[in-house]
């Protein structure tokens, strides 16, 4: 019993300790940034939300938010639509094959260095380099795994049965969509977009390859400034940035668990 | 298939227009996510294999050789190689005492402690990297702290050395190890253990014949997972590694923007592959699996 016990303890110390580790350099940016000095100080002396200013008042970086967060709009909107696609074939035409499963998660296993270089290339002859909407196009290939997993495995919970039962009762593709698949699925389209919005939001390999240059999408803009490492307005940015990413994941995490399925069709 | 004789052929003619109009729509529907992987993934690997193999326009081989004889390349893939092996192995031996703790627990605090280590996989890396900045600065608490208990002089820097890349590293892969790790160790079976603790066997046996077989496919597929992704980072060498410490991704980087010239960033990128490709099927052997299966398992 006492050895029992004396492993679960140690059990927990260790998770606390790994959690320390996991947290803590990411917490300290957050009173980081609301030093009130002119260099980057942990823990601050004084307090001010200079950086804040700094920020929100130079048009660059809101430049390059807003960039970022039209690309990911679109990623997410586009990675979502193909992958809900992608699930209907699942549930009406058969089981997607493992091969074909394989095949849609390269984008997650494939080194984006070595596929950014190859695009490189590609962009440069067609003097696409550096367009917005190619890197849109590219984060919804790299989201695409996320959105595809998150929605075939919700449609496996979905009485296939129920689109032939909508169909008999003379119902068109487009109404059993509509009626049937999209109210059912609403929580994981929620997840899948959340996911695909995060993998664009935050990516920087193809942002840095081959994204916009003079005005670089959110995290391409903010690895230059950290390479300079004479700017601690990063911080502010920075803890934007968590900040937001932080309540995107707890939203994902939470919908699934709030809200009831509303029809639960499985038998 | 002849043979097959339907009453009526107006009804033969309908069904067969039936099957394929479902195959067009099947087709059509799978498009948009099948040519988004084509265009993506497979046309830029095909284009990053044929820039590695062509030079002025003829073919050649002439990239390889600058790759493995000339100064920095043979360098940077020894760096890549072992901070990647490093970073991988650490991880895991990090995140699994962690993930086989929380895979056998159910319950309320379990799942706090999985949603913190997740909401941590969710924050940006470049906020990370920043983080380690500020604490590894030359003023930052820990030198401070290191320096007060007279462990470094005031002049040293841990920043810009391969200590500071490592740590950052590990401390950006261990939620996805343990992420990895507890989806394959959820599947332990206890009851075997059970039986064999009842039967007598001493833990150390227990741990080697009963417990380690049933994770062993997982901690070796997630090493390799790890390693993959690890060998592609250039934004953590960048920030936070010196001279020594420059991986491929940077310097395909540096390539790619300071010369305009694929050539020699899509061949390194191609030895990466490579490299990649040989170092997954010696582990699938060794753990044997197929990729087939880690695709499964990624996927699940």
């Amino acid at each position: 019993m006492t050895r029992g016990r004396g492993l679960r303890i140690a059990g927990w110390s260790y998770c606390s300790l790994i959690l320390l580790f996991l947290l803590f350099p990411v917490a300290i940016v957050v009173p980081a940034s609301f030093s009130g000095s002119q260099t980057l100080e942990f823990p601050p002396s004084t307090w001010s939300l200079h950086w804040y200013h700094q920020v929100l008042g130079d048009g660059r970086w809101l430049a390059s938010a807003f960039l970022s967060l039209r690309i990911a709009l679109f990623a997410a909107a586009a990675a979502t639509v193909s992958g809900l696609m992608v699930s209907v074939v699942h549930l009406r035409f058969g089981r997607v094959t493992p091969t074909l499963r394989a095949f849609f998660l390269l984008p997650l296993i494939a080194p984006h260095i070595v596929l950014a270089t190859g695009l490189f290339s590609l962009l440069l002859r067609t003097h696409l380099l550096g367009s917005p909407t190619v890197l849109a196009f590219g984060h919804a290939c790299l989201a695409l795994p996320l959105s595809i997993v998150v929605l075939v495995n919700a449609v496996e919970t979905i009485e296939p049965l129920l689109w032939s039962a909508a169909a008999s009762l003379g119902a068109r593709w487009w109404m059993i969509v509509r009626e049937v698949l999209l109210p059912t699925l609403s929580i994981s389209l929620v997840v899948a977009f959340l996911l695909a919005f995060i993998a664009s939001w935050d990516e920087v390999t193809f942002a840095v390859f081959i994204g916009p240059i003079s005005t670089p999408t959110l995290p391409s803009r903010m690895f230059s400034y950290l390479q300079e490492l004479t700017n601690p307005s990063v911080s502010a940015v920075a803890t934007m940035l968590a900040a937001l990413t932080v309540s995107a994941g707890l939203v994902s995490v939470l919908l699934p668990r709030l809200r009831r399925r509303p029809v639960r069709i499985t038998p | 298939m002849t043979s097959v004789s339907f009453p009526d052929d107006g009804a033969r003619h309908g069904a067969r227009a039936a099957a394929r109009r479902r195959d067009v729509t099947r087709l059509l529907l799978l498009a948009p996510a099948v040519l988004l992987v084509i265009a993506f993934v497979l046309i830029p690997t095909a284009m990053a294999l044929l820039d590695s193999f062509h030079n002025d326009g003829s073919w050649t081989i002439e990239n390889f050789v600058t790759i493995v004889t000339v100064v920095p390349y043979p360098r940077i893939l020894w760096n890549t190689v072992t901070i990647a092996a490093a970073t991988a192995l650490l991880s895991v031996a990090l995140a699994a005492p962690l993930a086989a703790f929380l895979a056998a627990h159910e319950g309320f605090v379990a799942r706090i402690v999985l949603a913190l280590v997740a909401a941590t996989f969710w924050v940006s890396i470049l906020v990370k990297l920043f983080a380690w900045q500020v604490l590894l600065a030359r003023t930052g608490p820990l030198n401070m702290l290191l320096q007060a208990v007279a462990v470094t002089t005031p002049g040293t820097s841990l920043l810009y050395t391969r200590g500071a890349v490592l740590v950052a590293m590990v401390q950006v892969m261990v939620p996805y190890a343990c992420m990895l790790l507890v989806a394959g160790m959820k599947r332990v079976d206890w009851d075997l253990i059970i039986a064999a603790r009842t039967l007598g066997a001493r833990l150390p046996l227990v741990f080697a014949s009963v417990y380690w077989p049933q994770v062993r496919y997982s901690v070796i597929m997630t090493t390799l997972v790890i390693f993959v992704t690890a060998s592609g980072f250039f934004v953590a060498p960048a920030l936070l590694g010196g001279s020594g410490e420059v991986m491929v991704g940077m310097k395909m980087q540096s390539d790619l923007a300071n010369q305009y010239d694929s050539g020699l960033a899509a061949t390194t990128g191609t030895v990466l592959m490579l490299g990649l490709l040989l170092l997954s099927w010696i582990a699938l052997k060794v753990s044997g699996a197929s990729f087939r299966r880690i695709a499964e398992e990624v996927g699940s």
